[in-house]
């Protein structure tokens, strides 16, 4: 659920509202009206998926929660969702940034770097953050 | 009126020249997403998530889990029988 969550803040914050980070641009930059509106199919998808994500992670939640050998708290749960999110940009930006170079998180510079860093920084920190409370 | 208002707008919307910009650009559009190279965009993009997903459910259906993560004094009494 975390990475979930996670997944929508991306899609939400940096591919609407900010317009960056739009899945196909390494290959299609959104640079006129066609390759942007193949990047917002993309991009569909990609929440398409996030959402399958989401719900699968809501059905694991209700069967932990009928297992006895499970903490039911709000501290298990936050935590759950930070080291969801943290992974999800740790992975994604790992796969799709540096190793695909499908996209990156800001395409309207030369160098790339330092947004793409940016991002797995804070999947990072997010992931520290878990570790740092305790687990 | 207010019908003959709205009527008016629906002829000035549809007779814009962004509205005709999209019947002419869709075609492209369709063009570009479902060529060749459809299954392997999609494969790639969804990456990272699939492995997300596939590892929330080996860790949920792993049964060493609760035993490698979960502390002990936190855990639950077992639930009454009849409310189950």
């Amino acid at each position: 659920m975390g990475a979930g969550m996670g997944g929508f803040v991306d899609g939400i914050l940096l591919h609407q509202i900010l317009q960056w980070h739009n899945m196909l641009s390494g290959k299609m930059p959104p640079n006129n009206l066609v390759d942007a509106k193949v990047n917002m199919y993309w991009d569909g998808i990609f929440h398409a998926a996030v959402w399958i994500m989401t719900a699968l992670g809501l059905r694991l939640l209700w069967g932990a929660g009928a297992q006895t050998d499970v903490p039911w708290s709000g501290r298990t749960f936050f935590g759950g969702l930070l080291i969801g999110w943290g992974l999800f940009n740790v992975v994604e930006g790992t796969i799709d940034h540096e190793i695909l170079s499908l996209h990156h998180v800001y395409e309207y510079t030369g160098n790339h770097l330092p947004a793409d860093l940016a991002f797995l920084g804070f999947g990072v920190l997010l992931l520290g953050l878990f570790v740092a409370a305790g687990g | 009126m207010s019908k003959l208002f709205s009527l008016l707008l629906v002829a000035l919307l549809t007779g814009a020249h962004t509205a005709g910009a999209c019947t002419v650009c869709r075609p492209k559009v369709q063009a570009a997403i479902h060529n060749q190279h459809y299954a392997a965009n999609a494969l790639l993009m969804l990456l990272p998530v699939l492995l997300l997903i596939g590892g929330g459910l080996l860790l949920y259906f792993s049964s060493s889990f609760p035993s490698l993560y979960w502390k002990p004094t936190l855990l639950r009494p077992a639930a009454p029988t009849a409310l189950r």
